[in-house]
């Protein structure tokens, strides 16, 4: 499982189950062998492998990122079964492809995708879209480029009330040898790709605001040999306790840092929407 | 429903690790509300001493990290840079994973997921001591290319170790029997991403890996290198083969023989490599969960072929079968059962909704959440490579019900909790009970 979610309103956890093309809804506080009290798998899903999920406590809703249906997938948060999605952000327009990393930011109306990309002509990066968008529609900003870093893009975390956006930058090089069963053809046979101990940049949490667009570093970073990470894919926040987590594959294991500083003050800009003014907290 | 609800008892399993490491980061991130704030030596090398995972720490070496480019420098720039972290959860010990035996050379060797090493033992160590064992050799650093490894095998004529990256190296790498340290494979097969197990045949000179993604066999020459293809697959909707993990050759009645978890699905595209597939021609066939099941295929199987014999149902016990091993001497199949802490023993020509021979389970035996078994017909024992705990255990062979281990391999001291992470990629907080959830 790449992706989980909790929510706080309803007290669930949410999971995606790549191998199985489902998602699952756990109570909160579930334990050992325990059912999901609701499963969402199924042909109506358009589900094809869901990497990552988020919820909209706000607006009731299960946001799902879909790395081969190169997709976001919107369900009610209470769909059970073989159920249609509400909406699907899918196409070239999006500029989607292996979606890694969803959130949401029901308070400036936002849906944000992490993707990344090895095909010429598409980027890697953050993708933010409407929070009602759907079909193939661009995306209002997208954050990519040199300067923001970020090489390969994971999970995200959204702090509405402040309008930022954590990214967990894992930014280790995938350069996998086979299209599923086949190797590629387009290596040669004695091809060497990076070592799991020597791939790519190293990783970091940034922190974006939620209007940044373009080629733009991060605000803040969380980077560096006294931080311990080096290919963070996971990342959540406590606000209330001014926290952010981290967990990293290469030291296989957990981090948290206390960041009072990132969750102190609200966003300096407001979110663009089509009136010009944000949305109210309900 | 009775299918929903084995589809349970399968992902249910999943969530003894996910909830498992939950637990421990309860237990690692209590008293939250004090944080501890860690201090660091001040020099590169005696902050490497100090850091329990120290030797992962120089991989990107001495001359630190590198420097992004400056934050934005508006009203809105908030400057953190490298906090050191308050708390962290990091198992400074292996975690056992895949066991392979060579009675012949009186060795054992374990794949160890958490500090991605391969790790040589005696045969005959261990003993009832709390103290850790002492490996002969371990293959461990940033030359090995041994990642998120997972199967291990053995060539005892070649004397060669085969370890299987899982999750993200997409490889094979392969080492001279006595390696040690850090040091390059002398030479490696790339592999399809999520491969799992592996099992030699010396008759035929050829190997054969699982391919937990794709729910696929793999067929390659044992000496195959490079991005050299496979020779066959078993892949398709009649193979019965969902999410697969350990295999096993049988080389005298020229059969495979594979454990499966019961996560079925379809996945093409998957790597950001690919470009997007055109709208309506997405291959949504709709993932299902099945029952877990051990499937036996002739060793010349090809193509969705459907296996010669298939153990499945509820009466197997299986639950998050891991990796199974062959008793040619006494035709019998040992499976280490994850999900329920449990080792299976099934007669080889078991088939269909059977009840194991013989189940090795409960508080006595010590077995915890186990990833690997290998029966040694020689020395009449049966070994388990423990991964929820820090030890492999070794029974008499014929071992039933529960009943403790005659020694114990311990890769920390007794009592040692595990971190349970494998690979973690995700985190989500429960701000309800101020815990943090982890799945693997």
């Amino acid at each position: 499982m790449h992706g989980i979610a909790y929510d706080a309103t309803h007290d669930e956890v949410i999971v995606p189950v790549a191998l199985a093309d489902a998602v699952l809804v756990f109570r909160g506080g579930a334990d050992g062998s325990e059912a999901p009290i609701r499963v969402i798998q199924g042909t109506n899903t358009k589900m094809i492998r869901p990497h990552t999920v988020t919820v909209d406590e706000q607006d009731n809703e299960i946001i799902v990122g879909d790395s081969s249906g190169r997709s976001v997938l919107v369900f009610d948060r209470s769909a059970n079964g073989n159920v249609p999605p509400k909406r699907i952000i899918q196409g070239p327009r999006t500029g989607l492809l292996f979606v890694v990393g969803v959130a949401v930011d029901s308070t400036h109306d936002r849906l944000i995708a992490a993707s990344a990309a090895s095909v010429p002509g598409r980027k890697t990066g953050l993708f933010i879209f409407g929070r009602t968008d759907q079909g193939d529609v661009a995306p209002r900003a997208v954050i990519a480029g040199p300067k923001t870093g970020i090489v390969r893009p994971w999970q995200l975390a959204s702090d509405p009330q402040r309008g930022k956006l954590f990214v967990a930058a894992i930014n280790n090089e995938s350069h996998p040898p086979y299209q599923l069963e086949k190797p590629r053809t387009d290596l040669p046979h004695d091809v060497q790709l990076p070592s799991p101990w020597n791939s790519g940049a190293l990783g970091f949490i940034g922190v974006w605001d939620i209007n940044d667009n373009g080629d733009v570093p991060p605000r803040a970073i969380i980077q560096g040999d006294n931080t311990f990470l080096v290919h963070p894919g996971g990342v959540a926040i406590d606000p209330k306790d001014g926290e952010v987590f981290a967990t990293d594959s290469i030291r296989n294991g957990l981090f948290s840092f206390l960041a009072p500083n990132l969750f102190s003050e609200r966003s300096q800009t407001q979110s663009t929407l089509g009136n010009g003014t944000t949305r109210s907290a309900r | 429903m009775a299918s929903v609800n084995r589809v349970w008892r399968s992902l249910s399993l999943r969530l003894i690790v996910f909830f498992g490491a939950l637990g421990l980061c309860f237990f690692g991130f209590g008293g939250r509300r004090v944080p501890i704030v860690l201090t660091y030596p001040s020099s590169p090398l005696a902050r490497l001493m100090a850091d329990p995972t120290g030797d992962m720490c120089t991989w990107w070496g001495d001359s630190g990290p590198n420097v992004l480019a400056a934050p934005q420098s508006n009203a809105g720039t908030i400057g953190v840079g490298q906090l050191p972290p308050v708390r962290y959860v990091i198992d400074p010990y292996p975690t056992f994973n895949g066991i392979v035996l060579d009675t012949h050379s009186n060795r054992v060797l374990m794949s160890d997921e958490n500090r991605k090493s391969v790790l040589t033992y005696d045969r005959s160590a261990g003993g009832n001591s709390s103290a850790v064992t002492s490996p002969m050799w371990q293959i461990i650093g940033p030359q090995t290319e041994v990642g998120f490894i997972a199967g291990v095998e053995i060539d005892p004529q070649r004397r060669e170790i085969y370890a299987v990256n899982n999750d993200v190296e997409d490889r094979i790498a392969v080492f001279d029997y006595d390696a040690n340290g850090d040091l390059k494979p002398k030479r490696h097969l790339y592999v399809p991403h999520q491969s799992w197990g592996i099992s030699l045949n010396g008759s035929r000179q050829e190997m054969v890996i699982s391919v937990q993604q794709l729910s696929m066999l793999a067929v390659y020459r044992r000496d195959s290198n490079g991005m050299e293809a496979p020779l066959r697959i078993i892949k398709g909707s009649h193979t019965n083969l969902a999410d697969p993990h350990g295999v096993r050759w049988d080389v005298n009645h020229r059969e495979i023989m594979v454990a499966s978890h019961g996560n079925s699905t379809e996945i093409a595209p998957y790597t950001a490599y690919d470009a997007q597939v055109p709208a309506g021609e997405e291959s949504i066939l709709g993932g299902e969960f099945v029952p877990p099941s051990i499937n036996v295929f002739d060793e010349m199987a090809r193509g969705d072929a459907k296996p010669v014999r298939t153990i499945q149902g509820p009466n197997t016990k299986l639950n998050w079968p891991m990796g199974i091993d062959l008793d040619g001497a006494h035709d019998e199949i040992a499976v280490a059962n994850n999900g329920d802490n449990s080792v299976l023993v099934f007669r080889r020509t078991a088939r269909g909704n059977v009840t194991p021979a013989r189940v090795i389970r409960g508080a006595k035996t010590g077995i915890s959440s186990p990833m690997g078994v290998a029966v040694d017909v020689e020395h009449n024992e049966l070994w388990v490579a423990n991964y929820g705990d820090h030890t492999a255990l070794v029974f008499a062979r014929d071992a039933s019900g529960d009943i403790a281990p005659k020694r114990i391999i311990r890769n920390a001291p007794a009592g040692t909790p595990t971190g349970g992470f494998g690979n973690p990629y995700a985190v989500a907080y429960d701000s309800k009970r101020d815990q943090l959830l982890v799945p693997n």
